[in-house]
């Protein structure tokens, strides 16, 4: 029996580890969604563009200035995007933009292993990786490095969007972005930042899976269960991201470890789309979303 | 057939007048058979790797295109259901023993059954929502089919099938396959056209565009969205079965995931939406396009000297032309190519026959 | 009857009823309810509570399309025509709740005979219905190119088209210039007499809704403050009040 509970509480730990880095890749569509009420396919491409350049650079240039880098790459990538997908396509429907950002995730995906090529790559952070024992429960260093950046990185976007004056723009532009454009909210700018904070959001996320996966195209499936994520947690809702990766990653560890043997595993594929449905049946809004009604 | 352009540009529409048994329709009949017969002179590449694949993903976009396009609601699991098609198709003629005809009807209608069951959320989501429903259940089906042994694929997502036959006769060579395949889309895509200029067309088109009005005035919403995903299924799973029966030869699970839903998805968007003609030409242009970068880089890589190009290299190459392709033809064409298509056929004809000019257009014209 | 949104109570005990064949006007202020009310008839909102009774029949719980069905049509307050069909086939929208053989979804896809045989004859009804408002020569235009007036006699055509027994118009002449409104007001009491039909209508020109209407019901902040012929309510005061303000008057 307590070794069922002990069992039990180290998967659900290694799940929210794994969970922290869910929200990450949620955030960066929520991030976007929020600016552009866009449904950023590209995100996992993102992810994986992000981290191949930063393991392509780093043995060259050391990780500091590697990142740097990267952080510049999606920079451009951001300008190029809203200059050359969104703009044109203001006014489209919602599925078109959805779309094209398909074809984004197409050619970032293509661009970066064109250049960095198609062999998975590992990524070493100098974390060490014996696990740790606490208190009667293992627990593996680098998830517990990976959830500390996590957090930090969360923390500084909260501490963006209250105290900075473009975080508020950003925020009143997803409020009414009618309203805003009037209040002088430049909205193309808007969009670049969204997508730059998504960039930023999306070599984090890569580097902390490709130090525990390696960095490989498999890479973008897995940034698809942001999504479902994304609808447990509310699609406007940085908490409801952070909440809903955190629960999923934990309910995929236990329902994996519990139930796995019984149907022959894989139920971590689909525990994310499971609660998706489970949420869209009984609380459209998500967990911490806000309620929207529909007007004739 | 004629062509269907639901979202049509804003211009005038010619009635659909009753041209039956007219000398242009069966011109056009005439035309319509000799291109479709065309690959029949070709040979087993070009069946093999353009038109058995435009032909069935067309009709699996065909059927997202209802949905989406006609009825306004959105689907990411096509390709789901174009799964469930193969696996039942595969099973009920490989293990049961099914005529092949009744082994196609079936899968077809196993899909329609999974599509009302996905379309249910439809009657109070939309959007983004039910992307993300449509999204789980393309994860789900797959999941199951390849964990419920039933199914048959549970060892390695493969399910082979006997030789292929409708009494005597043997579908043993690709031309044989893609005259079958050719049998069972005709008819389909013709259902679906006199659908879409119907009563049940106008009432999707209606939910499309005013779901509240449509009510109001009489269109029980909820059963025809249902309706929608069912001919959606249907189609899908039909195409699903003619994958396994006449492209390659066994029911994977590997060959419907996520990517071939989005990539239907974008096949009716660069087709254009609505439209029955667009569905094909979209499969089309994504069948075509990845052979034609690879054709083109090929020739570049011959004329730099480099030696043979590297296989993963053209497949990123390719990625990254094609998701290029897409960003451009979206943002240039937005009604898709179906219209462009239709442009060009009418500015031919004018050049032939510039009396032919749509006579009786009445004073409106035509106006761009 | 009653109707709340979360807490916002838009109607308190509205209760009315109209005679078979009149013309009942609904007039109030902007954000009185009288939208709502509509929206409650022909079934989109349902009601807290209360009872709700067309031709003796229940029908509080009823869907829009049953309610449809029962030969209630309407026309809404902003435009809601489908833009991307032509005039005639907007208008064969409104021959949808007529089924019967060959309106099934088999039939139309296989275009049997008795598909084309519906077709035409709902094409008929529906000409009948351009006729009336004089658009037969817009029947192939894309609804989207034309001018306000004119979408809106569509929407007229489309729900004439039902052949209802009751129809409710939302603002029918609202956005219009006055020789339209004049061109409007006529068309509405031709078909009145022609079709017998009962109107229910939501208007702001008090001038025209006087001339039009047989009786009318003045809403408030989703209460009911008048009910009567035009002649009693021209001289309520709360109406004066309400409607114009404490020193307002009608011309």
């Amino acid at each position: 029996m307590s070794g069922d509970l002990v069992y039990g509480t180290e998967l659900a730990i290694t799940g929210l580890l794994i969970g922290v880095m869910y929200s990450m890749v949620a955030l960066g569509f929520v991030l976007i969604f929020k600016a552009s009420a866009v449904f950023n396919f590209a995100q996992g491409a993102m992810t994986l563009f992000g981290a191949l350049t930063v393991v392509g650079l780093s043995p060259l240039v050391g990780l500091p200035l590697a990142l740097a880098a990267a952080l510049v790459a999606m920079a451009v990538l951001a300008v190029a995007v809203e200059r050359w997908v969104l703009r044109p396509l203001i006014g489209r429907s919602a599925l078109t933009v959805f779309m094209a950002t398909v074809g984004v995730a197409y050619a970032l995906e293509g661009l970066a292993q064109l250049i960095w090529g198609n062999q998975p790559r590992g990524l070493k952070l100098d974390i060490p990786q014996a696990p740790l024992q606490l208190g009667g429960v293992y627990v593996s260093p680098p998830d517990l490095i990976g959830a500390a950046i996590a957090g930090v990185c969360v923390m500084l976007l909260v501490l963006f969007f209250q105290r900075t004056k473009l975080g508020l723009g950003l925020r009143a532009m997803a409020d009414d972005p009618i309203a805003a454009q009037a209040m002088g909210v430049r909205v193309g700018r808007m969009w670049a930042v969204a997508w730059m904070l998504a960039g930023a959001v999306a070599i984090v996320a890569g580097v902390l899976w490709g130090s525990r996966i390696g960095v490989h195209f498999g890479m973008t499936q897995i940034t698809l269960k942001a999504l479902p994520i994304l609808i447990i947690g509310g699609v406007d809702s940085i908490p409801g991201a952070i909440v809903a990766g955190l629960l999923v990653g934990a309910g995929e560890a236990l329902g994996e470890g519990f139930l796995g043997p019984f149907v022959g595993g894989g139920v971590q594929e689909i525990v994310a789309y499971l609660g998706a449905l489970l949420i869209l049946t009984f609380r459209h809004q998500g967990l911490l979303g806000e309620k929207t009604i529909d007007r004739i | 057939m004629s062509e269907i352009t639901v979202p049509s540009p804003p211009a005038r529409r010619t009635a659909p007048a009753p041209t039956r048994g007219s000398v242009s329709a069966a011109a056009r009949a005439f035309g319509l058979a000799a291109l479709l017969l065309l690959p029949l002179a070709g040979d087993e590449y070009w069946i093999k790797s353009v038109a058995l694949p435009t032909l069935i993903f067309g009709l699996a976009a065909l059927g997202l295109n209802l949905v989406v396009g006609v009825a306004g609601q959105i689907s990411m699991g096509q390709a789901a259901f174009m799964a469930v098609g193969a696996f039942i198709g595969a099973i009920a003629y490989g293990r049961y023993g099914l005529p092949l005809p009744f082994a196609i009807l079936a899968a077809g209608f196993a899909s329609a059954a999974i599509g009302i069951v996905i379309g249910l959320p439809s009657r109070s989501i939309r959007g983004l929502y039910l992307m993300v429903s449509t999204l789980a259940a393309q994860f789900i089906v797959l999941w199951l089919l390849q964990r419920v042994p039933w199914f048959g694929a549970a060892s390695h997502g493969i399910l082979s099938i006997p030789k292929l036959a409708l009494g005597p006769v043997a579908f043993n060579t690709p031309h044989a396959r893609y005259l079958l395949t050719l049998a069972v889309v005709v008819p389909l895509t013709l259902f679906a056209a006199n659908l879409v200029r119907s009563r049940i067309g106008r009432a999707w088109i209606g939910i499309r565009e005013r779901e509240i009005a449509a009510e109001v005035l009489g269109v029980p919403a909820f059963r025809y969205k249902l309706m929608a995903f069912a001919a959606a299924g249907f189609y899908a799973g039909v195409a699903g079965a003619l994958v396994t029966f006449a492209w390659t030869g066994a029911a994977t699970v590997e060959e419907f995931r996520l990517e071939l839903s989005v990539k239907l998805l974008g096949m009716i968007i660069i087709g254009g939406l609505g439209s029955v003609l667009g569905s094909y030409l979209g499969a089309a242009f994504i069948v075509l396009v990845p052979i034609a970068i690879s054709i083109a880089l090929h020739a570049a890589a011959g004329l730099l000297g480099w030696s043979a190009v590297n296989a993963g290299t053209l497949a990123n190459a390719e990625h990254l032309v094609f998701g290029l392709l897409i960003i451009a033809f979206l943002i240039a064409e937005p009604k898709g190519l179906a219209p462009l298509l239709l442009r060009g056929l009418d500015a031919v004809r004018n050049i032939i026959r510039p009396s032919f000019r749509r006579a009786g257009a009445g004073p409106q014209g035509e106006k761009e | 009857m009653a109707l709340s949104f979360g807490g916002v109570t838009a109607l308190q005990d509205v209760s009315f009823a109209c005679a078979e064949g009149e013309i009942f006007a609904i007039v109030g202020p902007n954000g009185a309810g009288k939208t709502s009310l509509l929206n409650v008839v022909s079934g989109t909102y349902r009601p807290s509570r209360g009872t709700l009774r067309y031709f003796g029949t229940e029908i509080r719980r009823a869907r829009p399309h049953q309610v449809a069905r029962l030969g209630v049509a309407r026309t809404f307050q902003n435009v809601a025509l489908f833009p991307d069909l032509t005039v005639l086939e907007n208008v064969l929208v409104g021959r949808h709740a007529f089924g019967g053989a060959g309106a099934g979804f088999f039939a139309s896809g296989l275009s049997t005979s008795s598909a084309r045989g519906w077709e035409s004859r709902q094409r008929a009804t529906a000409e009948e219905a351009l006729k009336a408002l004089d658009l037969s020569s817009a029947r192939d235009l894309a609804v989207e190119t034309l001018p306000y007036g004119v979408k809106k006699k569509v929407e007229l055509a489309r729900a004439l088209a039902m052949e209802p027994r009751l129809m409710l118009l939302d603002e029918p002449l609202a956005g219009m210039n006055p020789s339209e409104k004049e061109e409007i007001a006529d068309i509405i009491t031709a078909i009145r007499a022609r079709y017998g039909l009962t109107m229910v209508m939501i208007e702001h020109d008090f001038p025209l809704v006087m001339s039009l209407a047989s009786r009318v019901l003045v809403l408030d902040y989703g209460v009911v403050i008048a009910e009567g012929p035009p002649s009693e309510i021209r001289r309520d005061p709360k109406v004066m009040r309400a409607y114009f303000g404490a020193a307002g008057g009608v011309d």
